[in-house]
């Protein structure tokens, strides 16, 4: 390991010839003495007084340096700035373009800028940083995540060592090689150690028992990238026989609950998969091939499931398992049905029936296999302690090297990438466990939970918009209904997360991805934000975080009722912007949205930051491409209402944002 | 939930806070009568309803709003009559509702309706002859008959009016009649009558009176019919028949009618609709109110002009005065060679006008006149250099959405969406007395979406004009279908021939007649249009864009080669074309010019034709308006451009309706003029020289490419060119394409930038970031596409539209100049760049 770090460190020192081929800057950052390097999509930061810049460092002073390059598109003049607590300094192409609190301008060349970025926190206080941009066709904006590569030859040992920590808490590896020294209680720390998994709660009420032993046979080979490792040698074809007494005890827990599959609705259903966005994470249940987009499969549910117990659970996925991936939809019961109509009709998997097993040599099983470490957190004494397994470098058990017996070790099934993070993590002191950086917790768990599936983020369209022609094949395929004006439809473009950390107020994105009751934002869509409960607030801190935002917003003045009154002319039609044209605002509806329904004012100053209201009033193209949100505003700040005050857009728009200031305190 | 509770309450203090400011289409006074698409009492349309239905309604206005006379053109026929109130206004125009039109107000008294279909019959079956659109063929079209009934039967010419009085023109066979519907007091009661009058030729036909369906005792009978009023005849009409014998009264099937049988010119005969006793009436003299009557709109609006210098000036003292004064934007307002005044639209007039400008054209003594979608024509005087004082008065009312407005002749030709209406002012008062039907060939059904646009005229008086498709309330998909949804109409200079020259455009706001005839349209992107574009209409008949409303069978495969495709975020509504007739105008005589409503911005268009086909692309303008505009006129008087447009459905324009001039300030202008694509790269040519180091500099250009997918979707994503129609993530959006080198010619006009192998592609997207010799920005990006790829010593024509001297051409179809011969253009190239030009000269 020391000789792969020597060589990670002299592709360092080769970096500046190395092609900046990856997405974000390498962001280098030093702390008591120590170092670590990790990718950032942003030129930004924020890290509350007290709180560590990274898990791999000691909380304290810091600094942080980020390198790569900008692109541009052409040879272009624009000017820099920054939001800052402390100092920094960022230099282009060898000049300085921004140093201390002062920002200036330089004319980019066309193709890479190297940028380098260095920033060091005031003594006390937040650190906070976010590097803006601006030029004569756009205003003030920070520097897009689109603009800025890095060599990954860079951030590798960093990166590396950041998925072993992730794996190592979300494969439980601490549930069975415990080390109390090591790893900090759940709850506390890493915000991952705390997932739980599944409660094994009579089962058999729910699941056939040719599943269970199936699933407990090979689980990779129903759920790739599952979290439960295959414990028992053998196959399905010939079955281990601890597994088959174990998944007849699982299947002896409570009576099948049975139920019907109305298969007329099953094409209801298959349009609600389409337009629900469960096509993002799942292929169709149809399709047995594995897919290239990492889409769960569901070949297998109909083997699975009573029918009755996969209406129930669509309801509310966590019910027995707080921590799964798979997000609540708030479905109601009908559509609950609709969609296990579809998939319990379309999946095709027969599996073989399971031998009968023997019941009581199953409850030890689950004991003795360690089922019960994991999915009761109840430690069974006789695995090898961490320390232990940390002797051997993590070369043996769980983490042999692909292709390699693994014993009586469970088999995660990890690539030689997951064992090679594991690895690097296993060279780290493990105090990384005992902390966290909330900014990474979201470019974590944003992967982890697929967002990016659904939404466009830092100019990756999602994988659902490129499953096109299946959705429509989907929605064909259902029974006709008359769309009306106003109905929600299918296909229009949900919100970017690009700019998430920056846009909406933590607690108000906290409360939505936990999917607490609230209007729905874009109540034209069919497509619904579900809900992951768990991850929520840790998500939207860490989204606030990775834009060098606080969580913490500041106290706004009085409503100022002079402009407020302004405000209220700016919103309407006559001497306005005639925003009631396709916001609605409250409940008054918008007085002719057509193809471009937009969200309820009435709700913009509890969901929005007021900062970033104000960057998408000025440029909403720059936020949102392809938007219908209308430019007001022309490259000298100016609109076109000339009569009011003084045509300057940045007074009306503030006009308009103490209006809907009132509209909410009248509550 | 109990924060959903909350945000009802707060939302209801918010809609309260706006709700007073609205509902200018209730106040509006909207003169004697406003046409429309009516619905009837039951909320039922042509499409499915009875009674006082009408695709092409006139509703005269009795009294104060207090009872209504329905007559529908295409049918020549009077569609009802009630009282208790005018008309609701409800619709697109007035709340911007989708779906309803205007009908009986709640609670009217109805006194009569007829049923659609002809309005006069020779045999007294009113069998309606009309052709079903499509031939009755195709379930995507309409199951009713559209369009005005056969002219042999009975042809709409138009209305007088005179006062409050409103009075149509007709013929019937070869007579000459002339009809009016009042609400009068007889005997203190409200009567709603029918008066008539034969102007020419011997009048012979049944005239249809009533609807006899539903409930009700018919008696005809003593000269008097009752029509309607249930059981007990409570609500009963009685009609009688003044000035004509009453034994002509008709009940056969479910049609009440009035038999006339030779009756003389001179002849004025009356019928009355009444629910109470028995009355008695005078014939009124309808001729003596086609002459004109007294001045109604006394009152005119003066306004002070604003101009662009001014602006500049006030915008130039406050650049100066910050604390780091920007050198190059100072620099670049001073030597602006474009500055956009304003002429203040009479925004707040007495009559509660709802001022959208839809139209506008110039006298020949650059008195200006535009048209509201409200139905309004005004003219203003006093359009001259300093615009100092402009004062509007307004001409005409009623028009059904006045989208269009030409002048020909210097002679108003308004566009409504049922006919092409010639304004006459009879008695000289500033104010039209006769709204003549030039033509109503053109078919209506009752979707709100179906707009007709844009009015042009081209050099030998012919008249074209746009319609759009029946889209549905929410954008997407089609109502029931008529013959002319989407489709492009030329009208002949007399009227009398109303052709459909090209078919399948979605929502074209706004169209181009050049110097040499050629035809142009926009269209807004949606259903089968990824993207706006610009088609030149090749020749009558092109099938453009949206093979839904093709109007063949089977539907085309592909759609029509555009001159380019336009950038959902350069232009996403589009508005009309102009070409630029006038040498007053800096140096772009002969160029097309783009008008986005909504972007409310102005492009030039660059074109080239390679063999005939042609592509080009467009270049915006450093300039902003206040409204979307849409609609652009050159003044003969002083060569300057004149735009108008309004705010109705998604702008970023923040005025109702604006006019504004673009000035020519003589400065000079550096913007790309000219484009050309070779196999070698792509030549562009700039009005003026470019400043040397930033002109020749490769790091100052960039290229990026995509095509959009030409699907029933809504619109389409960027789609890179190598990945075909796929829309999976990794192909969406655009490619980056090296430019190899970069030349300037000798005299810094032209610029080519080397990019072997072009291949035709929907979108090229030229970035740059060049200064003019002053020092001034020049434009920064071209939007064009490639249809065609000639090779390199074969670049396609410079396109320019000059005027024809002396030639007798007739129509698009003969352009006498179209730009400089291709040898011309490929000698200019040489002599800029020697053996370079080609892009191959590391091969020479």
């Amino acid at each position: 390991m020391r000789l792969l770090g020597f060589i990670g460190m002299c592709f360092s020192a080769a970096c500046a010839v190395a092609a900046p081929s990856e997405p974000g800057l390498a962001l280098q950052l030093e702390a008591g003495g120590q170092s670590d390097v990790r990718v950032e999509r942003l030129v930004a930061l924020h890290v509350p007084a007290g709180e560590v810049v990274s898990p791999f460092l000691p909380v304290g002073p810091f600094k942080a340096k980020w390198t790569g390059v900008l692109v541009s598109d052409l040879r272009a003049e624009v000017r820099f700035s920054a939001v800052l607590t402390g100092t920094a300094k960022c230099t282009i192409n060898g000049q300085t373009v921004f140093e201390g609190t002062k920002g200036s301008a330089i004319t980019l060349n066309k193709g890479e800028n190297p940028i380098v970025v260095e920033y060091t926190p005031p003594t006390t206080g937040d650190a906070t940083f976010r590097l803006q941009w601006s030029a004569r066709a756009f205003p003030v904006e920070p520097v897009p995540p689109m603009v800025l590569r890095h060599n990954p030859e860079l951030t590798a040992a960093g990166m590396a060592k950041r998925e072993g920590r992730r794996l190592f808490a979300q494969l439980r590896c601490a549930q069975c090689h415990i080390d109390a020294a090591r790893v900090p209680m759940a709850g506390q720390g890493m915000p991952e150690l705390a997932q739980d998994a599944p409660i094994l709660a009579n089962l058999g009420e729910r699941y056939t028992q040719a599943f269970l032993l199936a699933w407990i046979q090979d689980p990779h080979a129903y759920r790739p990238g599952s979290l439960m490792p295959k414990v028992f040698s053998g196959d399905l074809a010939k079955p281990d026989s601890r597994a088959v007494d174990l998944a007849a005890y699982l299947a002896s827990q409570g009576a099948p609950v049975g139920g019907k599959v109305d298969a007329t609705q099953s094409t209801t259903g298959g349009a609600l998969f389409a337009n629900l966005g469960c096509i993002a994470c799942h292929t169709t249940p149809g399709t047995a091939v594995a897919d290239a987009g990492n889409r769960v499969p569901l070949a297998h549910v109909a083997a699975k499931w009573q029918p009755a117990a996969l209406i129930e659970y669509l309801q509310d996925p966590a019910k027995l398992y707080r921590a799964t991936r798979m997000p609540n939809f708030q479905l109601s019961a009908e559509e609950a049905a609709q969609l296990s109509a579809y998939l319990l009709t379309e999946a095709k998997l027969v599996l073989p029936a399971a031998p009968k097993g023997d019941v009581e040599k199953g409850a030890a099983q689950l004991v003795a296999a360690g089922c019960l470490n994991c999915h009761a957190g109840a430690a069974i004494p006789g695995r090898p302690s961490l320390a232990d397994t940390l002797k051997t470098g993590w070369t043996k058990g769980c983490v042999t090297d692909a292709g390699v017996a693994h014993g009586q070790a469970p088999d995660f099934a990890l690539s030689a990438s997951q064992i090679s993070a594991l690895r690097a993590f296993a060279q780290t002191d493990f105090a990384s466990l005992k902390v966290d950086v909330p900014a990474e917790f979201a470019a974590r768990q944003i992967t982890q939970l697929r967002c990016a599936a659904c939404h466009e983020h830092d100019g990756q369209p999602s994988v659902w918009s490129t499953l096109d022609a299946d959705c429509k094949t989907l929605r064909a395929a259902a029974p006709k209904k008359e769309v009306k004006e106003g109905d929600p439809h299918p296909d229009g473009p949900l919100p970017s997360l690009t700019w998430l950390g920056e846009k909406l107020r933590p607690e108000w994105s906290a409360a939505f991805i936990a999917g607490q009751p609230m209007a729905k934002p874009r109540y034209w869509l069919i497509a619904r934000m579900p809900a992951f409960a768990f991850y929520a607030s840790g998500l939207s801190t860490g989204l606030s975080h990775q834009h060098g935002f606080s969580c913490t917003l500041a106290k706004e003045d009085p409503v100022d009722d002079e402009l407020a009154k302004i405000g209220t002319k700016l919103l309407g039609a006559t001497g306005g912007f005639n925003c009631i044209q396709c916001h609605p605002l409250g409940t008054r509806p918008a007085t002719a949205p057509f193809e471009a329904p937009s969200t309820n004012l009435a709700t913009a100053t509890e969901r929005l930051r007021p900062s970033f209201y104000k960057r998408w009033m000025i440029a909403p193209t720059r936020v949102t491409p392809d938007t219908k949100m209308p430019k007001f505003v022309d490259e000298d700040g100016q609109t076109q209402i000339t009569e009011t005050l003084d045509g300057q857009a940045d007074d009306q728009f503030e006009a308009i944002w103490q209006h809907l200031r009132t509209t909410k305190t009248a509550k | 939930m109990r924060l959903a509770a909350l945000r009802i309450f707060i939302c209801t203090l918010s809609a309260l806070s706006l709700s007073a400011e609205d509902k200018i289409y209730e106040k509006m006074d909207y003169g004697p009568f406003l046409s429309a698409s009516f619905e009837n009492a039951r909320g039922q349309t042509t499409l499915n309803g009875k009674g006082s239905v009408a695709n092409k309604g006139i509703a005269v206005r009795h009294g104060a709003r207090e009872a209504c006379s329905l007559f529908d053109t295409e049918t020549v026929r009077m569609a009802g009559g009630w009282t208790g109130g005018w008309i609701r206004l409800q619709g697109v125009a007035f709340d911007g509702d989708h779906g309803p039109n205007p009908g009986p107000p709640k609670g009217a008294k109805i006194f009569y309706e007829t049923n659609p279909g002809p309005g006069w019959s020779v045999d007294g079956s009113f069998k309606d002859n009309r052709v079903l659109p499509n031939g009755g063929k195709g379930s995507q079209y309409a199951k009713v008959p559209l369009g005005p009934i056969p002219a042999a039967e009975a042809k709409y010419r138009g209305l007088f009016i005179h006062g409050d009085k409103v009075i149509f023109s007709y013929t019937v066979g070869t007579a000459s009649v002339l009809e009016m519907g009042e609400r009068e007091k007889i005997d203190g009661q409200d009567v709603m009558t029918r008066t008539f009058e034969v102007t020419a030729g011997t009048l012979d036909g049944y005239v249809k009176l009533a609807d006899l369906q539903g409930e009700g005792v018919v008696e005809a009978a003593h000269g008097q019919a009752v029509v309607g009023g249930g059981e007990n005849l409570k609500d009963a009409t009685s009609v009688t028949v003044w000035g004509v014998p009453s034994s002509g009264l008709t009940a056969s099937g479910k049609t009440l009618s009035l038999k006339l049988t030779k009756v003389a010119k001179g002849t004025r005969f009356k019928v009355t609709y009444s629910k109470g006793g028995r009355i008695s009436t005078d014939v009124a003299d309808l001729s003596a109110l086609t002459r004109g009557g007294p001045a109604r709109w006394k009152e005119t609006i003066e306004v002070a002009g604003i101009l662009g210098s001014v602006e500049q000036e006030k915008q130039l003292k406050k650049l100066k005065s910050a604390e780091t004064p920007d050198a190059d934007r100072i620099r670049e307002i001073e030597a602006a060679p474009y500055v956009v005044d304003t002429l203040p639209v009479p925004e707040k007039n007495p009559y509660n006008s709802w001022i959208r400008v839809g139209g506008l054209d110039l006298f020949s003594d650059n008195r200006i006149a535009f048209s509201t979608w409200s139905g309004d024509v005004w003219i203003g005087t006093g359009v001259d250099a300093s615009l100092s004082k402009i004062t509007w008065k307004r001409f005409a009312t009623g028009i059904f959405h006045g989208l269009g407005l030409c002048i020909s002749k210097d002679v108003v030709y308004v566009l409504g969406r049922d006919q092409i209406t010639v304004l006459r002012d009879l008695n000289g008062d500033g104010e039209a007395d006769q709204y003549e039907c030039f033509n109503n060939d053109v078919q209506v059904t009752p979707n709100f979406h179906e707009f007709t646009f844009d009015l042009q005229c081209d050099a030998q008086g012919n008249f074209y004009f746009l319609k759009g498709g029946p889209v549905n309330p929410g954008g997407r998909g089609w109502g029931p279908l008529s013959d002319h949804h989407g489709a492009i109409f030329k009208v002949s200079r007399d009227g009398s021939k109303f052709e459909v020259i090209g078919t399948g455009i979605r929502a074209p706001n706004g169209m181009g007649i050049g110097p040499n005839g050629e035809v142009s349209n926009g269209d807004n992107q949606g259903t089968w249009v990824p993207v706006d574009y610009i088609h030149i209409l090749d020749k009558a008949g092109d099938f453009i864009e949206v093979p839904d409303l093709s109007h063949r069978d089977p539907a085309p495969t592909q759609p029509g080669t555009h001159l380019c495709w336009i950038p959902y975020d350069i232009d996403n509504s589009n508005g009309g074309q102009t070409w630029v007739t006038s040498e007053k105008w800096g140096s772009l005589l002969g160029r097309m010019l783009y008008l986005s409503y909504g972007k409310s911005s102005l492009f030039l268009v660059l074109q080239e034709r390679v063999n005939g086909v042609p592509q080009g692309g467009v270049v915006k303008f450093p300039l902003r308006f206040a409204s979307g505009v849409m609609r652009g006129r050159f003044s003969k008087v002083d060569g300057q451009l004149y735009v108008g447009g309004l705010k109705g459905w998604q702008t970023n324009a923040v005025k109702d309706g604006t006019i504004q001039r673009v000035r020519f300030t003589g400065k000079s202008t550096t913007m790309p003029d000219s484009l050309h694509v070779t196999d070698a790269g792509i030549t562009i040519g700039f009005s003026g020289p470019l400043e040397a180091t930033s002109g020749a500099n490769l790091e100052n250009y960039a290229l990026e490419q995509n095509n959009y997918i030409w699907s029933g979707d809504y619109g389409s994503p960027e789609i890179k060119p190598s990945a075909g129609t796929s829309r999976a993530a990794k192909d969406q959006g655009t490619e980056k394409i090296a430019i190899r080198s970069v030349k300037l010619s000798a005299d810094r006009r032209t610029v080519f930038l080397e990019v072997p192998g072009l291949k035709p592609v929907m979108q090229s997207r030229i970035k740059m970031n060049v200064k003019a010799e002053d020092g001034s920005r020049v434009p920064d990006e071209i939007c064009h596409t490639i249809n065609v790829v000639p090779p390199a010593d074969k670049p396609g024509t410079d396109y320019r539209s000059l005027a024809p001297r002396n030639t007798k051409t007739s129509g698009w179809m003969i352009p006498a100049v179209v730009g400089v011969s291709l040898a011309s253009v490929w000698l200019s190239v040489r002599r800029r760049f020697g053996c370079c030009g080609c892009g191959r000269c590391s091969e020479k």
